[in-house]
């Protein structure tokens, strides 16, 4: 009877706990993170007896947490992948709106901009028309320089939720740490019996840090984890935990990179953060905000430049020269703004270098790293993109030289470079922020052309000029004015064409207009022939080569049928108020192919940043949305086997509950026994 | 058979009526923007050809207006012509009118003082200003009149030979002005005589006229017809050269040789030089060029200064009518055929604005396949993403009232 009593006893006893592991079960249902329990019975060991064993009732051995490792690992990689997708998707959608917005983009204002020179061109002398130029010209400055300006706020954006999800993390690391403290000395471990709440806190912990961050996790002794990062840096060991830091980045320093301290060391692990939120912003800033910094200014320089150019061929209201449109894309202070020097350079840090733009059209947009190495002259140039070598080679000594590059020039100006140098080169990257309108009365807005040419009063012959083309006032290879065009208002000197028969082929003297001094007398006996005209064709009168001599700066045709003694005269445009060669050609460049080497016009190469920035965002979105699905389907895989049913907590109360009140009745029964026992030796 | 937690009951029905929402209110913003690209992750490739059709678009637009002002200019230009054209035509009346031999000299004045109103109202016309106050025919220097009257009183063209040229479509350009210089200066001038200042008194030369092109051609052997030099030797022969030769060539006459008051031809062109004495000079000037102006100015001085006493004079007269009247002739063509190449540029700028008008409709129509909403699709889109929604509601709704709970 007592051992009735006693097996009684048993059930209630274990029946209770397994009521209030139910119990908790049901009241942590939506506690993330818990991992459902259960209660493990097991048959206490049996009284022996001449017959057979008689069981003596049940025991708890174990309150088991129903947990799969490997599916808890599953949701934390898959956690990274979303966490990484959604941070990058938020950023990029950001991006999107702002390019892709009627009002916020570029495209607006450069068709305004375009259009306005074209209707100037009716009426040159226009000065409402002017200012309309200028003020569309400065709406482009403007759309520029904002969309720069945003691109810099989400810059800056990015970095604080970086330093946000470093702190994060920190305290994260800091947490699965004391854990596994705390799990290591719980009592019971060398028995198997698991902290169940602790082991459900630290999965937790882990993989909040798995949606901030890619980490890898393994068990080590004592049930602690070690975790470290993708490529193997520790964070947690056992106890340990390290600190994630942030720092201005010694390549960009308007960039952060990352760091990691442990026990006094601190080691930049920038290119180790993948996956996870901080892995996001990474990317967004290396695969989108970079790219569309370099785009819009590559967009900037070459538009500032092909303006500048024209501008510059052009003449004034006031007949001067245009001079720069747009500010000047080569002065010291822009080409030195384009070089970067590494923090880490070994000192003195004397390296200096400029970078050039010497062909917009050729100029990709591209940021680049130029690395010494050796005795300190090999220099290797690598695309930061494709972290391809796209130029290598060694300095001269004495080391002024150029290290040329499709659409510009490296120059190193002078100083030491040391083996290790690293120079950051970003030939496109400030340029959308210093645009600025150099043109600023109406006046000087140069819409004619400073050249043109008439035909003598008394020619007998039909020959026809025409009134020119302007190709540079400047030597394009010393940058100085072209002696034509040295002084104001006039061109040095004047020219006149004058036909002679040479031995019966008709050539032209150039003649001084103002002196009457000969320049250069044409030959037609020369080899090869000097100044001879061939009619029925267009004969062109000086070189559009800016090395050969007689080079001008402009250049005109002739046709049909001088005869000998017929002249035209070729002259500064002085008073050429009505003349809108220059406004036609300022206007062609809406629509002319300027970028690429001549394949994208400025429209369509913001265009494409839109669309690039486009199909970024959209594969974001999708992966976003597979990245989502999948950590939707190992969610529910561990909740599968981790996950609390109520319905299911319900039906084991009831079976828990019936076991208890039939253990109860055993005892009951065993009360009764006994009295029954009692009464009848009464 | 899965286990399902509770919690995944909550979780994934509510993540469902998420995604559901997020559908129906991109749907709905589609429908309430009617545009089907509203950011261009929506559709990346439409979107960048979206901005180069806003591009396309926007600079049909300027064209539009470009091909309007061009009209405009072309339509003043034309009107300037017309008028010039009515005056030249008037002055050649008068001209014929002052040939008449049995004028007197009022008559002649007062012809030439009309001549003298149609001159000003010549200059009038060819200093025309457009809208701005600048001279249309002053080539590249709007802002200085075209012609002004020097200290003799005669004309001057003021302006160059620039011609302001407009884009009206992507390459096609159109001239929308001309110089002054081309029109009313550079006419071909009637081939005259000229007499040398040391020549003899009396001496004069008349009736010249070209009589065969070809001839005067082929007396030049190719090169370009250029003046001849008439001197009267001591036989009273006149001999004919082609100065521009080095050494000048000897032109042959008929009759051959020619003497002094009988006419003769030489290359073409006949004359007759009267009362000479040997060593005089005449020069036959060929190709050359005058304004219209300057012949309307000699016919006035010829008009008020010259007589009919003598046999000069009046040879001279003759010659100044004859000459004026070819020369109006020439000034005459050239203002017609510079109103006929007006109406070829204005043909191009009238086809140009047909082409624009239509490419305009295309490219409207492709930019409005690309963003705007298929309306029918996007409201049945959204009635059906509604009734899934609601269903899902519903549902969730019902599942999650079931418990065993509530029957213990």
């Amino acid at each position: 009877m007592a051992g009735l009593l006693g097996i009684g006893l048993t059930g209630i006893l274990s029946h209770q706990s397994a009521l209030n592991t139910t119990g908790n079960n049901i009241t942590n249902a939506n506690t993330p993170g818990y991992s459902r329990q259960e209660v493990q019975f097991e048959t206490q060991a049996g009284q022996r007896t001449g017959a057979g064993s008689i069981g003596s009732g049940v025991s708890i051995t174990n309150i088991r947490r129903l947990a799969n490792e490997y599916l808890v690992q599953q949701v934390r990689e898959d956690s990274s992948l979303s966490g990484e997708q959604e941070a990058l998707n938020s950023e990029l959608s950001r991006l999107d709106n702002l390019l892709g917005g009627e009002s916020t983009g570029l495209s607006n204002a450069l068709n305004n901009f375009f259009a306005s020179l074209q209707n100037a061109a009716e009426d040159p002398t226009s000065l409402p028309q002017r200012q309309l130029v200028l003020s569309e010209a400065q709406q482009v400055v403007n759309r520029f320089q904002a969309l720069n300006q945003e691109f810099i706020q989400q810059r800056e954006s990015v970095k604080t939720q970086m330093q946000q999800g470093v702190k994060d993390a920190n305290t994260l690391l800091k947490s699965i740490a004391e854990l596994n403290l705390a799990i290591s000395e719980s009592p019971g471990l060398a028995q198997g019996q698991m902290p169940n709440e602790l082991m459900d806190k630290r999965d937790e912990k882990l993989r909040q840090l798995s949606e901030l961050v890619g980490i890898k996790v393994s068990e080590t002794e004592g049930s602690q984890v070690n975790v470290s990062l993708s490529n193997g840096l520790s964070l947690v060991v056992g106890n340990n935990a390290a600190q994630f830091g942030t720092e201005e980045s010694a390549e960009d320093p308007t960039r952060l990179s990352f760091t990691l301290s442990n026990g006094g060391r601190t080691v930049n692990v920038d290119q180790q953060i993948n996956g996870g939120t901080l892995g996001g912003l990474r990317r967004f800033d290396n695969e989108a905000l970079k790219p569309a910094f370099d785009e819009l200014g590559r967009i900037a320089i070459a538009l500032s430049d092909t303006m500048n150019h024209q501008h510059e061929i052009g003449m004034d209201l006031e007949g001067d020269l245009g001079g720069l449109f747009f500010t000047d894309i080569n002065s010291q202070e822009a080409q030195r703004s384009r070089v970067v020097a590494n923090a880490a350079n070994q000192q003195p840090q004397t390296g200096q270098l400029a970078v050039e733009i010497t062909d917009s059209s050729a100029l990709a947009a591209g940021s680049y790293s130029l690395q010494f190495s050796g005795d300190g002259r090999s220099f290797e140039l690598i695309d930061k993109a494709t972290g391809e070598t796209v130029n290598q080679g060694r300095l001269p000594d004495p080391v002024q030289s150029e290290i040329s590059m499709p659409g510009f020039n490296i120059r190193i100006e002078g100083g030491a470079f040391n083996a290790g140098d690293k120079y950051l080169i970003q030939p496109s990257r400030n340029a959308a922020e210093s645009i600025g309108l150099v043109v600023n009365r109406e006046e000087d807005l140069a819409f004619a052309s400073p050249i043109r040419a008439s035909a003598g009063d008394q020619n007998i012959g039909a020959g026809e000029i025409d009134q020119g083309v302007m190709l540079n006032v400047r030597n394009p290879f010393t940058n100085s004015l072209l002696p034509e065009f040295s002084q104001q208002g006039q061109l040095s000197p004047p020219l006149e064409v004058r036909f002679r028969d040479d031995a019966g082929t008709l050539v032209y003297d150039l003649y001084d207009a103002s002196s009457g001094a000969l320049v250069q007398s044409g030959d037609a006996s020369a080899v090869p022939p000097v100044n001879t005209f061939i009619s029925g064709v267009s004969n062109k009168l000086f070189s559009e080569d800016p090395s050969d001599p007689s080079y001008r700066g402009f250049q005109f045709q002739m046709k049909g049928d001088p005869a000998p003694g017929d002249s035209f005269v070729i002259e500064y445009n002085s008073n050429g108020v009505s003349d809108n060669r220059n406004v036609e050609r300022l206007a062609a460049f809406g629509t002319a192919n300027t970028l690429n080497n001549g394949s994208q016009s400025f429209a369509e190469g913001y265009a494409g940043l839109v669309e690039d920035v486009g199909v970024k965002t959209r594969q974001s979105q999708l992966d976003l949305d597979a990245g989502k699905t999948l950590l939707e389907q190992s969610t529910a895989q561990r909740e599968s086997v981790s996950g609390v049913n109520l319905d299911e907590e319900a039906g084991k109360l009831i079976q828990y509950q019936a076991a208890y009140n039939a253990s109860a009745q055993v005892m009951s029964v065993a009360q009764d026994l006994f009295n029954t026992l009692l009464q009848s030796f009464r | 058979m899965i286990r399902i937690s509770s919690q995944q009951v909550f979780s994934g029905g509510i993540n469902r009526l998420q995604e559901l929402n997020s559908n129906l209110n991109n749907t709905q913003q589609q429908i309430s923007t009617g545009k089907r690209v509203n950011t261009p992750s929506d559709d990346p490739v439409a979107a960048a050809r979206i901005l180069k059709l806003d591009q396309e678009l926007s600079r049909v637009e300027t064209y539009q207006r470009n091909v309007n002002l061009a009209e405009n200019r072309l339509s003043q230009e034309e009107s300037a012509l017309e008028s010039s054209i009515d005056i030249i035509q008037r002055v050649r009346e008068l001209t014929v009118q002052a040939g008449n031999g049995a004028l007197s000299v009022e008559d002649r004045r007062s012809i030439s003082s009309e001549l003298k109103e149609r001159l000003g109202q010549l200059a009038n016309v060819a200093n025309t200003r457009d809208a701005s106050g600048e001279y249309i025919f002053s080539g590249f220097q709007g802002s200085r009149q075209a012609f002004v009257q020097d200290s003799a009183g005669s004309w001057q063209y003021q302006g160059d030979e620039g011609q302001r040229v407009l884009e009206i479509d992507d390459g096609v350009t159109v001239p929308i002005s001309d110089h002054g210089k081309g029109i009313f200066v550079s006419v071909p001038k009637a081939i005259t005589g000229v007499e040398a200042a040391t020549n003899s008194a009396g001496s004069y030369i008349s009736g010249v006229e070209l009589t065969d092109a070809d001839a005067l051609e082929s007396a030049f052997g190719g090169a370009v017809p250029n003046d001849i030099r008439l001197t009267v030797n001591g036989a009273g022969e006149v001999v004919a050269e082609n100065p521009n030769t080095i050494p000048a060539t000897v032109l042959t006459t008929n009759p051959s040789p020619a003497l002094v008051g009988a006419e003769f031809e030489v290359a073409g062109i006949r004359a007759t030089v009267s009362d000479a004495a040997a060593g005089d000079e005449f020069t036959l000037a060929i190709n050359d060029r005058q304004s219209m102006f300057k012949t309307i100015e000699n016919l006035i001085s010829g008009l008020d200064s010259l007589g009919k006493d003598s046999a000069k004079s009046s040879a001279q007269f003759d010659t100044l009518i004859a000459d004026s009247l070819s020369n109006l002739d020439s000034a005459q063509e050239s203002l017609v055929s510079k109103q006929t190449e007006l109406g070829g540029r204005m043909n191009a700028v009238e086809s140009t604005k047909n082409f624009l008008e239509d490419s305009s409709v295309y490219t409207n129509e492709i930019r409005s396949e690309l963003q705007d909403l298929d309306y029918a699709e996007a409201i049945s889109n959204l009635s059906f993403q509604s009734f899934v929604l609601q269903a899902a509601q519903q549902s969730f709704a019902q599942v999650s009232q079931l418990s065993l709970f509530d029957r213990l």
